[in-house]
Parts: C-alpha cells; structure tokens; sequence
C-alpha cells in the first residue's frame, strides 16, 4: 500500500470517533438527498407515466357555450383531443350510511379519448347495461363493494339501485377531492363512480358538461393552452381548469413536493456538518503535526505531496460514507417510493434506477468536504522546514472575553468563571463551529415540530373557530321553515340554520377563480369568521368576505367591485368585497343569505334561489352515529356529513406526524452531537497539557468536567440566539412553501415547543461531551503532564 | 542512606520513603521496567535532585511519589501514609492537600492572567494560599495581570511555582523546571526554590538530566534503567547563582 495513504489510514484509525462522525454526517447527507430525490422522480415518473397512458385531460371547462368551444377547439393547432362529459353530484347510501358521490359520465363502448379509467378489477362499462358503473377504488375499498354488487344511488326516481360492474382507477382521483377548496374528503363523506354517459346526461337534465382537451406531443403547450383558455373565456366559460390546478393532480404535487425540498434540505445541514468535522479535525491533526511536517518538508517531500495527503484524509471518510449513503440511499428511495404509492392506491409505481442522483450524491460529499479539507491542506503544505527546528512555542494570547470587557463588574468573577468565559471563545473557528452545530439543530427541530404545533394548531383553528356546526345537512328541496322545524325538534339537536350553499366563479379584474358561495343568516352562529389577525368578525351585510388568498390570486382589497357568477342558480353577483376571511381549508366566498338570495344589491336571476340545506350543531354527549340516522329519518333530508369526521380523521393522521417529528428529532440530535462531539474532543485533545495539570494538581474529575461542561453550555447558548431566529424563519419558509388557495400554513409555535426544541439541543450538546470527558478521566496523566501546552 | 543534616526548623511532613518499588508499563508483547525495586528514604525539608539520563525512571520516581502514577509493586509512604494503595478518588485527594507540581512546559492556562492561573487552582483544591502573595513571593508582582503569552519563560515558570505553592504543599515536585529555559532564567527559578525549600521547610524533589544543578541540592539521587544508583546527602551545597552548564 501505498505509504501515504497508510500513514493517512493510520491517522483516521487514531481519530476513529471524530472520523467517524464525518462518515455519518456524510452517509446520511447522501442516503436523505439520494432517497428524497429518486423518491420525487420516481413519484414524478409515475404520475406522469400513469397521466401518459389514461391521456390525462390538459385542460377542463365548464359553463358557457361549451358546444361552440369544443367545435373552434378542435380546430386549434396542437390540440390533439377535445371531449365532452358530463360530471353531477347526488347522493348515495351503502346499509344506513348516506353520503355524497360524484358521477362522471364515460363512454360504454369504449375508454374516452380523455381521461381514461384503469380497471382494477372487474370490467369497464356495458353499451348493454345502461345502469352499470364503475367505482372508484376509495370509494369499492371503503365500503368493501366490487363488481356484481349494487350501489343505491339517488335519481329523480328515488334511490335506485345501479349494478357495479367493476372497480377502477383515475388519474383525476388519485388524490379524491372533491374540489380545490375541498381537498380533504374522507371516504365516508364522498366518492365517485363512473356512468355510462348518455344515462347520466339525461339524469342530470343537461346540466354539468364538460369539455376536456389534450395538447398533441411535441406542440407547444403553454401557447396551446394559452390559445385553449383564451377560447374558453371567449365562449363564457365559468371554470377553466390546467392539468396543474386539478385538485387531486394539485394536492399530490404539493405533497411530493416536500421530497424535492428534503432533497435540497437534507445535503444542505448533513454535508454542511461533515465539513464543519473534517475541517475542524484536519485543522487539529496539522497544528499537531506540524513538526512532523516540517521534517517531511526538510527531507525534501513537495508541498503537493503534503497537501494530497491532507485532503485525503478528508476524502477518505467522505468516499465511505458517500458511497455507503448512494446505495443506502437507492434502497430507500424504492422502499419510500412503493410505500408511497402503495398508500395512496396509485395503480403504477415506475421505480428506474437513478445511478447520476448516486454519483451526484457522492461528488457532492466529496466536493464539500474536499473544500473543507482544503484550508488545513494548504495550511499543511506551507509549513517551512524550519517548524521542525523550532523549540517550545509561545501560547496563544489570552484576553478577557468581550462580556467581560462590556461589564467590568465581571472582574470579580471566581477564576473558575472566567475560565469558563474565555474557554467558550478561546477559538473562534471553533466557537463558531458548535454553535453552527446548534443552529442546525435547530432549524431541524424547530422545522418538525413547527409543523405539528401549526397543523394541530390550524385544525383547532378550522373545527373550532371556523366551523362551528357539527353536521351539514343536504335536501332534497329548499331548506323551509317547516323543514328546519322538524330537523331542529329531531333530539339531540341543539341548533340549527338554514343556509345557500352553491358553487360560484369570482370574476374580478381580468381573473376569475371558481370556488363556492356559502351564504349564512347575519347572525350566524354556525361558522365563524377570522380576518387575516385571526379576530373574529362578523358577516357583513353589504357585500362579501372571500379568502384570504384572493388577495393575491385576484388583486383584490377591501371596497374592491367583484362579479360572482352563480351558476347553478343561473345568477350573477355584483357586489364588493367586505373584507377577506383567514382559513386553514380551502378559499371560499361568504355572504349574507339576504345578499345571496337577491332581496339586497345588484343581480339577476333566472327564478328565486332558497336556502338549499341546513347547518345544525348537536346537543353536548350525543351519540354521532345514532344522531346521525335520526337525521338522515327525516323526510326531504337526504345525507349527513359530520363536519366532525374530518376533525377525527386528521387527529389519526397526527400520529403519522409524530413519527416524522420523531425522525427529524432525531436527525437533529445527531446533527447536533456529531458536531459538538467532534469540537468537544478535538478542543479536549489540545488542551491534554492544561487539564492534565490541573489533575495533577488534584482537581477533581467533576470540577474538570464542570468547567468543560460551562464552556460547552456558554456556546450552546450564544447559538441558540440566532439558532432560534434562523430556525424560526426557516420553519415559517418552509410551512409557507405549502400555502395556497388549498391550504394556508402560517407558522404556529407553542411556547412549550419552544423550550422542547431548546431542551433537545441542550441535551444533545450535552449528551454530545460524554466520550470527551471520559478521555479526559482516563488520561495518562504522568504522560499528559509532559506535553506541551497550547 | 538517609540524611543526619534535616534541619529542626524544617515542619516534619513531607518524608518520602519507598520501599521495594517496582513499577512496568504494558507496551506491546514487551513489558517495560520504568522501575526495579526502589528503596529510598527522603527526610522532609530537603531539596533533593534526582539524576539520570534518559530512560533512567528518574520521571516515574517522581510520578510515583507525586500520585499521578501508581507503583506495580512495593510501597510508597508518604509521611506514614502508602499512596500505593490508594485509589484513584484517594490519589487525587492526596495531590490536593498534599502535592505542588511543576512542570517542563508550564502548562499554565493561556486565557487566565496569572493573578488568575494562581488563583485558579487555590480556588478548584480549597487551597489556603493567597494567589497575589504567592505571587509576589516568586517576584511576579508586577505582572499579576499579564496572560502567559505576554510572559517570558522565566517568568511563566515562576507563575507556575507559584501555582503549585498556592495550596501549601508539603511537597514540590519539579520535572525538568529549567528544561525549556536559558541559563539565566533556569538560575533563577532555581534560585526561587531553593529559597522557598529554606524559607517554607518545603520538601522539593527536581528531576533532570542536568548534572550541574546537582551542586545546590541537599540530596542527589541517582538512578540508571530503572534502578537506584546511590543516594546521598551533598556536604555544601552551593547557591544557585553558582550553577553553571
């Protein structure tokens, strides 16, 4: 072997603990970005694998002259496909539970030409049976149906009963939201099959088509759908929506968006600290071995030689840990992207392997630490031969620390303190290091459990303070007096509202953006309204309140005109904008039911809208199932949806939270203890001299390892300022990142969170110094005594 | 060999007797014998110089003696009191009431002054000593306030004495104190023990390689591989302004 790389094996082998943390920081800055990052492609690929073979819609219209849109469409350059269907909403029921189902209309004889089905089970659609469906996979796995079972569905003839003749998966559905304001659907709430196209128009009485286009391969598809949606506002289109808005297509990109970011995230703090440790390390090898080198260099051994060797001992633990996380790192990458997919039904899973995220992965260890390493290299390399020579070195010069300069009253410290003081800031390279370490720690921490104190902190916000009622109440009719009586005297009612509820297209300033209008009494009491401070507000009542992220999305500000197109209602608004409303799920519009139902402001409609459904909160300690069916008894009540269910949902999925919060804890920790770890024995090992003469002179053990201990704890300190800021930033970019019209994330932290995340620091550093001061108990103190101090 | 010149003046504490002392280090497959059977009696109050070349075991005598090594074999008393029984908590309670060292380098800490350094080690051992006294004992005064760096080696070194008297030992243990300095400054130290040996009746024990500080010293131990050689009182001991190498 070469001698060399012996001498530079032999030099690790003796550092084996600090090397080793740059082989973990290395390994798991690798394994995380190479994970994350294959997981996001493989994701990527797969949806847009799946999207390719179901010829995913690049373009959905509804309202307006669709006929005149679809004839001028087709003859667009780059379009390759333009279909029409229709899609309506009614309820079904599955033994006594009732709940909403969207109907998409599909060709019997045939897939589409547009948004195509998979059949996973079963077969597609029947020319011969006008009546059987297909179901969606949520919906058959919820309810355990699959084909030759039948499904009650509500139809102008009453609950009919509709012969499943298979179960399928669509690209639309992946994700089954409902709408973009209403992302988070549960199966029990709402589900969708697929009809036989001719039947269901008819069903819905013309109502509900859509147009849906495909852009041809290899046109140019921003100015094709730009030619597309100019089309569409020209035929009066009231919704237009790009493959990017489709909700579920929206919220699973928003979702394995967060691996790109972790792929970003993750090299950043773990290759950021390998270099930390193996520039701190090599710096201490070659302040220890600067004789040696100076005789290397006067036996004539080039400067290039010696600058090689020193940054290999940085690329060695960088090539093994870099390599050992490229493969650890594809693994988990297949593993993540299976899970994933699995769990969430996606029918295709496109695993490829990704050899460059690998090697891009291990350059990047080895770049990082390679610059790290460079500084104490070159340093190494200009020894003069001279160094070998030269006798004892004078110490470096000792100053009171700046606090102590800024208050003289320190003065009268015990000399203990003051060596804790100057100790904490004796090096500053060094001093900056742990507290980088602490900082990175921190924005770890901070970032995970941020997270959870802002998501369990917004569904308080929704199911608390925003959604007041315990249960949405739909009809068959209007919601009348009479109704409203019967529904508010069922027991275990305690209150109840009627209220309009219809989907609504806000036009204002050039844009629109299609949402729903839920109209309440003034004096509501079944839904609370926040603005942007998070006070309370009432409804106005000249004029709407609209979501938050209309601000941006429409240009709006308060007093702004703003048209709202009612097309169900075969309405159009024209009012104002009274103010803007901050809330966790979805943009919507509220107004005054007076202002809605055309008794106030400007308007036209074709008949006389009504309240079409009731909001009703129940009495304390009721049973919510059995509540539930008296409800759904009530003749003209048609299904239930428990405002609460989504609320209970999410608390479960809170435990997937704290998994994750759980890994990132400790992600940090080992952030945090490789560092101080690493400055913790190197500072111990330069001062070998100094403590072991203080042994020697009979201090204790525990008085060393207390002052050691101060010193650390003065860094962890001075880190933790900007730690907390920087943390605190990063966290609110990174939950801000996910906020849109979908979702609004706005960083919420407890302050209990605050000490967790100061504490798990704490204890890391601490936990971090262990192996150090057990180095410095069991010293060779008459050898220790004998070195020369520094 | 024991010496009939103790001064009466002189506080009784402070008598070193060895006994058999052996003491063999694990390095590898072989075994080294840093000492074979040491017998040696050191009456309290002398200054004892203890002689030999490299390798000799003249530093793990005085290690030994001092408590931050422990004897394989044989017996180490300490004014009536074996250390080479005692474990690790009672060695270094032991070189708390009882030990000052000194040592080659120094090994002050850089970032206290030596107002500070002094004080520091009075303040971690309980230690009586006043610092600035001690200070101004071994002729520091006017630099109470100066960090190492700003200090010559002279000067480091007598902070360091100091250091060590701050907790009243009744022994001095001094490896090689001249060891890093020139002449001048070497006579001075020595110079400042000797007084403080006389002054205080503090039992000073000084390892060298150096022969020539052999002629100020009440007693001259000598040894060779591991062994004792002779131990024998000097009948005039001379200042040391009159050490010359």
């Amino acid at each position: 072997m070469n001698l060399w790389l012996r001498k530079a094996l032999r030099d690790i082998g003796r550092r084996r603990g600090q090397f080793a943390a740059v082989v973990v920081t290395t390994f798991l800055g690798v394994a995380l970005f190479g994970a994350s990052f294959d997981a996001y492609r493989n994701l990527l690929v797969s949806y847009d694998t799946l999207f390719q073979r179901t010829h995913f819609a690049d373009l959905t219209v509804s309202g307006g002259d669709l006929t005149s849109y679809v004839e001028r469409a087709r003859q667009l350059d780059g379009v390759e496909a333009v279909t029409t269907r229709t899609v309506t909403e009614s309820y079904a029921r599955v033994g006594d539970h009732r709940f909403i189902v969207r109907l998409v209309g599909l060709p019997p004889e045939r897939q589409p030409a547009i948004d195509q089905v998979i059949v996973l089970r079963g077969r597609y659609l029947d020319p011969q049976r006008s009546t059987g469906v297909l179901l969606e996979q949520h919906l058959a796995d919820y309810y355990h149906l699959g084909p030759g079972d039948t499904l009650e569905v509500r139809t102008p003839f009453g609950w009919t009963g509709l012969p499943v003749l298979g179960v399928a998966a669509s690209p639309e559905y992946l994700w089954p939201a409902r709408s973009r304001q209403d992302v988070l659907t549960l199966p029990q709430d709402f589900g969708v099959l697929f009809a036989p196209q001719t039947p269901l128009q008819l069903l819905a009485g013309g109502q509900g088509r859509e147009a849906l286009a495909t852009v041809a391969q290899g046109a140019d598809r921003a100015a094709v759908l730009d030619r597309l949606e100019a089309l569409a506002r020209g035929t009066g289109a009231t919704a237009i929506t790009t493959r990017a808005e489709q909700p579920s297509n929206a919220a699973l990109h928003e979702d394995i968006a967060g691996f790109g970011e972790m792929a970003l995230m993750f090299p950043i703090l773990f290759l950021g600290a390998a270099a930390f440790t193996a520039f701190v390390i090599i710096s201490r090898l070659v302040h220890s071995q600067r004789s040696l080198i100076g005789s290397l260099r006067a036996n004539g051994v080039r400067r290039r030689a010696i600058l090689l060797h020193h940054l290999a001992l940085g690329l060695v633990p960088a090539a093994v840990g870099g390599l050992l996380g490229a493969l650890a790192g594809e693994g988990l990458a297949i593993v993540i992207s299976r899970l994933y997919t699995g769990a969430l039904a996606i029918p295709i899973t496109v695993i490829h392997p990704h050899p460059l995220v690998a090697a891009a992965g291990l350059a990047m260890a080895l770049v990082t630490v390679a610059l790290a390493a460079l500084a104490p290299a070159l340093d190494a390399a200009r020894v003069a031969p001279a160094e070998a020579m030269r006798g004892l070195q004078p110490p470096r010069g000792g100053r009171a620390s700046a606090l102590e300069r800024l208050l003289p009253a320190l003065e009268r410290l015990p000399a203990s303190a003051k060596l804790i003081l100057r100790g904490a800031v004796r090096n500053p390279g060094r001093s900056v290091t742990t507290m980088a370490g602490v900082v990175l720690a921190l924005v770890l921490v901070m970032v995970s459990l941020g997270m959870l104190d802002t998501t369990k902190l917004l569904l308080e916000q929704q199911f608390g303070r925003v959604q007041r009622e315990d249960a949405q109440v739909y009809l068959s009719g209007d919601a009348n007096a009479e109704l409203e009586r019967r529904v508010g005297a069922v027991d275990g009612i305690a209150a109840v509202e009627s209220a309009l509820q219809t989907k609504a297209v806000v036009r204002a300033g050039g844009g629109s953006y299609a949402t729903a209008l839920t109209a309440f009494h003034p004096d509501t009491t079944m839904h609370g309204f926040l603005d942007a401070h998070g006070k309370a507000r009432s409804l106005p009542g000249h004029g709407v309140l609209v979501g938050l992220a209309l601000e941006h999305k429409l240009g709006l500000t308060v007093g702004d005109p703003v048209e709202i197109d009612l097309p169900a209602l075969h309405r159009t608004l024209d009012t104002t904008v009274a103010g803007f409303v901050d809330e966790p799920l979805g943009t919507f519009i509220y107004a005054a039911l007076p202002l809605a139902l055309g008794s106030q402001g400007a308007g036209s409609a074709a008949t006389a809208p009504a309240p079409n459904m009731l909001f009703v909160r129940y009495a304390p300690g009721v049973d919510r199932s059995a509540l539930r069916r008296r409800l759904e008894g009530v003749t003209g009540v048609v299904a239930v949806i428990d405002a609460r269910s989504l609320k209970v949902a999410a608390d479960r999925l809170m435990g997937l939270f704290y998994v994750f919060v759980g890994a990132m804890l400790v992600f940090g920790a080992a952030l945090a203890f490789a560092l101080i770890f690493s400055t913790m024995t190197v500072t111990i090992s330069e001062r070998t001299a100094e403590l072991a003469s203080l042994r020697a002179a009979g201090v204790r053990q525990a008085q060393i390892a207390r002052i050691v201990s101060g010193e650390n704890l003065v860094l962890v300190l001075l880190g933790l300022v900007p730690g907390l800021v920087i943390a605190y930033l990063t966290a609110a970019a990174f939950m801000g990142s996910f906020s849109n019209d979908m979702f609004r994330f706005d960083l919420h932290v407890q302050p209990l969170t605050w000490g967790v995340a100061v504490l798990a620091v704490v204890i890391a550093a601490l936990a971090s110094q262990l192996p150090a001061l057990r180095n410095v108990a069991r010293m060779d103190l008459a050898a220790a005594v004998r070195e020369r101090g520094q | 060999m024991t010496d009939s010149r103790v001064d009466t003046k002189y506080r009784p504490e402070g008598a070193v007797v060895l006994d058999g002392v052996h003491k063999t280090y694990d390095r590898g497959a072989v075994p080294v014998h840093a000492l074979r059977g040491v017998s040696l009696s050191l009456p309290a109050g002398e200054l004892v110089v203890v002689l030999g070349p490299s390798g000799s075991g003249k530093t793990t005598l005085l290690n030994v003696i001092g408590g931050i090594d422990s004897p394989t074999d044989g017996s180490v008393r300490v004014d009536g009191e074996d250390i080479g029984r005692y474990d690790e908590h009672r060695l270094t309670e032991y070189r708390r009431r009882t030990v000052g060292f000194v040592f080659q380098f120094f090994n002050l800490v850089p970032t206290l002054t030596a107002l500070e350094n002094v004080a520091l080690i009075a303040e971690l051992t309980g230690g009586a000593g006043n610092a600035r006294r001690m200070l101004e004992q071994v002729g520091m005064e006017d630099r109470l306030d100066h960090f190492p760096a700003a200090l010559s080696g002279g000067e480091q070194q007598r902070v360091a004495v100091a250091r060590a008297l701050s907790k009243r030992p009744r022994l001095l243990l001094c490896d090689e104190p001249t060891g890093a300095l020139d002449l001048e400054t070497g006579r001075s130290v020595l110079g400042l023990l000797r007084q403080l040996n006389r002054d205080e009746g503090l039992t000073t024990i000084l390892v060298t390689h150096n022969s020539a500080i052999a002629a100020m010293a009440d007693r001259v131990v000598r040894m060779r591989s591991g062994e004792l050689v002779s131990s024998e009182p000097v009948q005039a001991p001379v200042d040391a302004d009159e050490v010359n190498w």
